[in-house]
């Protein structure tokens, strides 16, 4: 989960990173004190805002309230803006990428430093990207943090304010169990500070970090959030074909058929262990209300749980007037009374998961 | 021989007494002699399915010389679960409990390294050799020994494949199943490689996921390998950023996609396929050497 802009700036605050002085504002009221020229910021919980036009200098306090109130309400990359940040402008002699990021790879945090900070380190390629592995044991010490330097080509005097930096990042990193702490760009000025010009955390939703992240920044649309509320998981795609099942794998793959068919999945829902009829029905009927599905697709193969129980949950929450089409592929435990159920009911029912495929398909084309 | 469990496993689980232990004891105890007990802490003399509880894991080995396990302790006992394990010797522990905090993950995988310990998971449906060995929550009533590997992330793709198997008239020789969490213990690669030394092996069927590099890595062993892979990466209609009910199946930088691992699978010289369905026609043509009933 990415913490906002200014959440994280404030927490590597804490830790003792130099950040930008500015000010949160959420109602296009800026404080008196602003440093001008001034950068605005649009906070979401996403990436890429230079690119998307969530980032804008203002040269005078008029230009600033301007700018503020236009990308206040406004929607960038799928998140509204509820709060930007207002910062002094800095004077950039030099542009730095540090991070550290727990890599899945070597199971273990990693050290990254580049040259060439600024909008998108993926452009810098590999290459001129250093990598330290941090040890358990040992993490981040003096010397990774000159050789760091080194890589960059830091000039003496900003040795030991470096060194600081990479401190205060390791700390929050460690101390808020952080899946990514990244400074892009570190800023040498010209008065030489190095200054985080923009911070990017990630903080795992199991971990400590967690508590950071509200509800509204949390990356989740209304019927993610319900399904986590029911005990299931959501994930709110953008199409007309709702996809339930038990198992993250035979969801992704349900899409991707559904997908390399021409068909728009509207999202997926991961019914994993849900035991009783009853609570299937609920989950399935705010499912329909929040996704506003054409079709739901259902792809059970079950092992314990019951495929007359999800038939009796389908055939409760369906069977009213306007309800979606029904396509179900149920095989596995009492799966041809599942089926019958269904049929009976009027619903389309089948064993085979590729002509379930087939069989939702041929229902978009008649919702049409 | 199989590949990290069979009839030499002697195995426990851990939280045996839970709800979920419970039906991980009786699910085992029914397929397999080779259990030989459950562990939970002040459960000691207790008996369920039919074998005894111990109070600590140093206790079940001492007793039964265990030398697998299952953990099927909460999120906020799996660390110490873990730990125990090892302390007590425990060589191979799959960890089937979900939402461990990816920094205690990562603290435990690395004591498991130094300890010379194999973790499979967390978040994993484990490991079975059908009819030998099982530190897995898969239904063994669907599986049945033969000579076709299988590597996945996933326990539900998993039985799609394994019955699709079965109409081809292939049983399975080993099947693991890695997890769906960002850090996990074993992975594919390891997997693969152990897959290629194993002569009960004649074939592999691997089913990945959008997100890491696992998959990456994979390709490079089956470049190596001699005996047929069969390969489906799920995820190709995943958006960017959004965690696809595992947490760990998140397309996160350009390269981690499964379009791009499916690409490189098949440079290795896996048979990939794109979608689901199309898996059995490939399982067919690429295993159509191996001889089924000597399954």
């Amino acid at each position: 989960m990415l913490l906002l802009e200014y959440d994280g700036k404030r927490l590597l605050q804490q830790y003792g990173v130099p950040v930008p002085s500015g000010a949160l504002v959420a109602d296009g009221r800026l404080p008196k004190d602003i440093s001008l020229p001034a950068v605005v910021k649009a906070q979401i919980p996403a990436g890429k805002r230079g690119k998307s036009g969530g980032i804008r200098c203002a040269a005078t306090r008029g230009e600033a309230e301007e700018v503020a109130r236009r990308l206040l309400g406004s929607t960038l990359r799928g998140h509204v803006v509820r709060s930007v940040l207002v910062e002094e402008r800095l004077r950039v002699e030099r542009e730095l990428y540090t991070s550290i990021v727990m890599d899945r790879t070597a199971c273990a945090p990693v050290l990254i430093a580049g040259a060439l900070g600024g909008v998108d380190v993926e452009d810098a390629g590999e290459e001129s990207l250093l990598r330290i592995p941090l040890r358990p044991g040992i993490g981040l010490r003096r010397y990774h943090a000159h050789a760091a330097a080194r890589h960059l080509g830091l000039e003496e005097h900003l040795l030991a304010w470096f060194a600081a930096v990479l401190e205060g990042m390791w700390r929050a990193f460690e101390e808020e169990e952080a899946l990514l702490v990244e400074i892009n760009p570190l800023i040498v000025t010209t008065e030489q500070r190095l200054v985080a010009a923009d911070v990017k955390i990630d903080v795992d939703a199991r971990g400590k970090g967690a508590r950071l992240v509200d509800d509204e920044t949390r990356a989740q649309t209304p019927f993610e959030r319900a399904a986590a509320g029911f005990g299931a998981v959501g994930v709110e795609m953008a199409g007309e074909i709702a996809v339930v099942a038990g198992g993250a794998g035979v969801l992704m793959a349900t899409a991707d058929s559904l997908t390399a068919r021409g068909g728009h999945v509207a999202g997926l829902l991961d019914l994993g262990g849900f035991p009783r009829a009853a609570e299937t029905e609920v989950a399935l009927f705010r499912t329909t209300e929040l996704l506003r599905p054409k079709v739901v697709f259902f792809n059970f193969f079950t092992q314990v749980l019951r495929c007359d129980h999800y038939a009796d949950a389908i055939v409760g929450a369906f069977s009213a007037p306007g309800a979606p089409h029904v396509v179900a592929r149920l095989k596995g435990n009492r799966a041809d009374e599942g089926r019958a159920m269904l049929a009976r009911a009027g619903f389309v029912a089948l064993e085979s998961y590729d002509d379930a495929c087939d069989a939702a398909m041929r229902a978009m084309a008649a919702a049409r | 021989m199989a590949i990290f469990v069979d009839e030499n496993s002697r195995v426990i689980v851990q939280g045996a007494t839970g709800k979920m232990g419970r039906a991980f004891m009786a699910k085992l105890a029914r397929y397999y002699p080779n259990m030989v007990g459950g562990v939970a802490p002040g459960r000691a003399g207790q008996r369920i399915a039919d074998r005894p509880i111990f109070d600590s894991v140093a206790d079940a080995v001492a007793a039964t010389n265990a030398n697998a396990s299952v953990i099927v302790v909460p999120a906020a006992a799996a660390s110490d679960a873990v730990c125990e394990a090892l302390e007590a010797g425990i060589g191979i522990m799959s960890v089937y409990t979900d939402l461990i905090p990816v920094h205690e993950t990562a603290r435990f995988l690395r004591l498991a390294e130094t300890c010379g310990a194999t973790i499979v998971g967390p978040n994993a449906a484990g490991i079975v050799s059908p009819g030998r060995g099982s530190i897995s929550e898969l239904n063994d009533a669907i599986l049945r020994p033969g000579r076709i590997g299988i590597a996945s992330k996933s326990g539900s793709l998993t039985y799609e494949a394994s019955t699709w198997l079965e109409d081809l008239g292939f049983g399975q020789s080993t099947i693991c199943c890695l997890g769906g969490d960002p850090l996990i213990g074993l992975r594919f690669a390891g997997v693969m490689e152990a897959f290629d030394r194993d002569e009960e092996t004649d074939g592999v069927v691997l089913l990945g996921e959008v997100g890491g590099t696992d998959e990456f890595d994979a390709a490079e062993v089956i470049t190596a390998m001699h005996k047929p892979v069969v390969a489906y990466v799920a995820g190709h209609s995943a958006p960017p950023g959004k965690p696809m009910g595992h947490a760990g199946a998140l397309l996160s930088r350009r390269d981690d996609g499964a379009a791009a691992k499916t690409a490189a699978l098949k440079r290795a010289g896996a048979s990939t396929v794109d979608v689901l369905e199309h898996l059995p026609a490939a399982m067919r043509e690429a295993f159509c050497h191996i001889h089924a009933s000597a399954s």
